[in-house]
């Protein structure tokens, strides 16, 4: 009993991770119609510079922002800079991507080397949250608190204020967004920006219980695009249910198939493409 | 595509080249790469088929390399089938698994399509780091000893590369059949006007499929060879910078080209072989070149270099210039 | 009474809760010439898509030659026998024309799934192809790119396309749209050349040609049919009238 339950908040503290970079993803796709193929090296990128922020002697909470500025800076050059170029021309935009997360991977490694780096945890979530004979770590309750408050927000903003509105217009029929006078260059680059930071400062959040390695991008961004894939594309809630599940999954597949945890993870993807194509809560297909 | 002697010319260079290579070059270190890029070679032919035929961009490539490559290895090396027998059932199951990726990836089209090959991509990846009973994990598998078909010493590179090089040959010559084919015509009506062939009576979906497997058999074929050559595989070998590299040869080659693929795998090889002895940062110069190729010169290298030539030739058909596609122009 | 070559009923299609095209109920016998009319939006080419099997109807049933493809698919119905045309011409523009009618030929062949016979060692198919564009008066420019030929020519391509299939039912939609006045003609003659064992259905907005073609008219508004009946009827209907002139 105690298994599952430990275990199952290890999948939700894993699934609040992976919600904190799939829900930025699943915007700029949503949005922009770009495999940001970069977006699991922002990640790890951020983590890096979280931590190098907090081994310079910089609270834990404002490297999250330093690593999540970092990040969001970074993303709107790329996208003013060159994603712009290719406006229309979405697979020359996957390629731009994908080249540019390698740059980053391979710099990562000239910069921090190859061993994988512990982010220290901040010293009030150290220790553990005890209920009768059951302990858990308060900073895992902490990372899912976090990923429930960003889905309130993200919900927030979407559905009830003006830049949600003009998102959505965009991500339902982008020419009439256009035409309803929505400004959808300054629209991309915010958006854009935001998944960015939110998957910056995800990878500092991340860091304290995943540790930064060399191969962290490549390990999570295949879990974003599952994510997508799983929950339908440009929404909110599929990013949201198809992280928790893929945390679970992830979870529990460790502890119980520790040779097989990584194909279990995909069976999911495997059934909703072969049922429901248009993923769990999307309207079109992929 | 039109036969022609201009078409023809360069095609017949290549092949000349690479049938002299032993003699052109000194050392067996570079009859080795030049093995190594004929594996290459037929890898990026069979993607090309994918991409620059049937307009899907697939970043699961290397998924056929790698399992082919395991399946080679653990068979005749650790499970104690012959060679024949072992190469045989490897190819296979190889190509039962482009069945199956290609049933699930072809649900989608365009973006979806490519993000679903990068997932299928990595699974396999992660079994082979994670499953280390059968995989050996991140230590690799290795214990292959090269076959000798016909009493052909294999150990000898020289012997090695002709090996390979018949190999790409037949490769080359399907390929080249099957463009010209009913179904690869079909393909490549899919890849421009799907909802036309529809119409016309062509089942769409069979057709990618078909071809996708394919193409797989071929992605098969090289990742046997590779087994052969290397003698060892590891995860890496399944790893998305496998499939961006093969990527990259068929882009920097020229999409929809027969010769392309084969220049860009040799650019590509030899770029990594150079760059390799002298920094250790190939994954920096990999990503700037892919940046550098889509914004740069979308068309590939043998498409831009055939349009040079027929500008320096005084020709007018400046249209025919757009039969290979630019992979920056193939919407999604 | 023979089996209709096209029987629709009750069709309905929506898109996100609104429909385009609303219980409609059609009959086309064998040999008819029959004509869609209706201002845009009216859902003609929505029921064009629908009897195509572009995408299923929301509800009600499709039968060609007798019998139901309500879930078939849009190449299973072609190889029943039914060929359309676009109205946005929709071809393979950096092939040569001969290629183009030579896919279509191709379509229905089985040698469409064989990966090792070249095509173009398929003497009887070139042949056919060009025996196709001759019918439609292109046989001249049969090895020209589509991108070198002018929209009039592309418009007859589109319909050669079609007819090389030797279709029993054939789906124009706007087959006259774009064109000049030369062209029309053209395009027309063409038209009315098609042998009586081919059914038609046409969508087009030139009333005097599209009268002259026309057995029997299907007027069309907010996806629902208003008016059908003979030309003379229908001209007649001073609900004809309401719907093109409004209210």
């Amino acid at each position: 009993m105690n298994f599952w339950i430990i275990q199952g908040l290890n999948g939700l503290a894993f699934g609040s991770l992976l919600f904190i970079l799939a829900s930025g993803f699943s915007l700029i796709f949503g949005l922009m119609r770009i495999v940001n193929l970069s977006h699991g090296a922002y990640f790890m990128l951020g983590a890096y510079v979280g931590l190098s922020a907090i081994e310079a002697g910089v609270n834990f909470w404002i490297a999250i922002l330093i690593g999540g500025g970092a990040i969001c800076i970074l993303g709107g050059v790329l996208e003013r800079f060159i994603l712009r170029r290719l406006t229309g021309q979405p697979l020359a935009q996957v390629l731009v991507t994908l080249g540019i997360a390698f740059i980053i991977a391979d710099t990562c490694v000239w910069i921090w080397t190859g061993d994988p780096r512990p982010v220290p945890m901040p010293s009030e979530l150290t220790g553990a949250f005890r209920i009768s004979h059951l302990a858990f770590p308060i900073y895992r309750l902490f990372v899912i608190g976090v990923a429930f408050a960003l889905a309130a927000t993200l919900w927030f903003l979407l559905e009830r204020s003006r830049l949600g509105a003009m998102i959505r217009a965009g991500v339902d029929d982008l020419p009439m967004a256009r035409a309803m006078g929505i400004r959808t260059s300054l629209l991309f680059t915010v958006v854009f920006c935001l998944g960015s930071a939110l998957a910056g400062a995800g990878g500092v959040l991340a860091g304290p219980i995943l540790s930064v390695y060399p191969g962290l991008d490549t390990d999570m961004l295949p879990l974003a695009l599952v994510v997508v894939i799983l929950g339908g594309v440009g929404s909110l809630l599929g990013a949201f249910i198809g992280s928790l599940i893929i945390g679970f999954i992830y979870s529990y597949g460790q502890a119980l198939f520790p040779d097989l945890a990584y194909v279990i993870l995909f069976l999911p993807m495997v059934l909703v493409l072969t049922l429901r194509p248009t993923g769990l809560f999307g309207r079109q297909a992929i | 595509m039109r036969f022609s002697a201009f078409n023809a010319l360069p095609r017949l260079l290549v092949f000349a080249a690479l049938l002299a290579m032993p003699w052109l070059v000194t050392s067996d270190y570079y009859v080795n790469i030049a093995s190594q890029i004929v594996i290459a070679a037929i890898l990026a032919l069979s993607l090309n088929l994918l991409i620059g035929f049937g307009g899907m961009i697939s970043l699961g490539h290397a998924a056929y390399l790698g399992v082919a490559a395991y399946l080679t290895i653990y068979l005749t090396a650790h499970a104690g089938f012959g060679h024949l027998t072992g190469a045989v059932i490897a190819i296979g199951a190889t190509t039962v698994l482009a069945m199956l990726f290609g049933y699930l990836a072809l649900r989608a089209s365009g973006l979806g399509f490519l993000m679903i090959t990068l997932a299928l991509g990595q699974i396999l990846w992660g079994v082979a780091y994670r499953w280390a009973s059968l995989t050996g994990g991140d230590n690799g598998l290795g214990g292959l000893k090269r076959p000798h078909p016909f009493g052909l010493d294999l150990n000898d590179p020289i012997i090695f590369y002709y090996f390979v090089l018949f190999f790409l040959a037949i490769a080359v010559w399907c390929i080249a059949r099957f463009i010209q084919s009913g179904l690869g015509q079909s393909l490549q009506g899919t890849r421009d006007q799907p909802r036309r062939m529809r119409a016309l009576g062509y089942n769409v979906w069979l057709i990618q499929w078909l071809s996708f497997v394919f193409s797989g058999f071929w992605g098969a074929v090289a990742g046997l060879l590779y087994a052969y050559y290397h003698q060892f595989v590891s995860p890496q070998t399944l790893h998305l910078t496998t499939s961006a590299e093969t990527l990259l040869m068929v882009i920097a080659g020229g999409t929809g080209t027969l010769l392309g693929p084969v220049v860009g795998a040799a650019l590509v090889v030899i770029l990594k072989n150079v760059v390799s002895a002298y920094i250790t940062r190939w994954l920096i110069l990999l990503g700037v070149i892919f940046v550098a190729i889509v914004l740069f010169m979308p068309e590939g290298l043998v498409p831009g270099a055939r349009r040079a030539l027929r500008a320096l030739r005084g020709s007018s058909r400046t249209d025919t210039v757009a039969e290979a596609s630019s992979i920056a122009k193939d919407g999604a | 009474m023979a089996t209709p070559i096209l029987e629709v009923t009750g069709l309905y299609r929506y898109f996100g809760g609104l429909p385009a095209v609303r219980d409609v109920t059609m009959r086309v016998p064998a040999g008819e010439r029959r004509l869609l009319l209706g201002p845009n939006g009216a859902g003609k080419t929505t029921f064009f898509n629908l009897i195509a099997g572009d995408y299923p109807p929301s509800q009600g049933e499709i039968r060609i030659f007798g019998q139901n493809v309500t879930r078939k698919s849009a190449n299973q119905r072609t190889q029943l026998g039914m060929a359309r045309t676009y109205q946005i011409i929709t071809l393979f523009p950096k092939n040569t024309l001969l290629h183009n009618v030579v896919i279509s030929l191709v379509g229905l062949r089985d040698i469409r799934f064989n990966p090792w016979s070249d095509l173009r060692r398929q003497a009887a198919l070139w042949d056919e192809a060009r025996a196709t564009l001759a019918l439609v008066g292109l046989e001249h420019l049969a090895d020209r790119t589509v991108s070198e030929t002018s929209y009039g020519e592309r418009r007859r391509l589109e319909i050669a396309m079609a007819l090389a299939q030797k279709p029993k039912l054939l789906l124009l939609d706007e087959p006259l749209a774009g064109l000049s006045a030369d062209e029309r003609q053209d395009v027309q003659r063409l038209l009315q050349s098609i042998p009586r064992d081919v059914t038609i259905v046409m969508i087009e907005h030139d009333m005097d040609v599209a009268l002259a073609f026309a057995d029997v008219i299907t007027v069309m508004q907010h996806g629902q049919v208003v008016v059908e009946g003979s030309r003379a009827d229908v001209v007649a209907d001073p609900k004809t009238r309401e719907v093109y002139l409004g209210h």
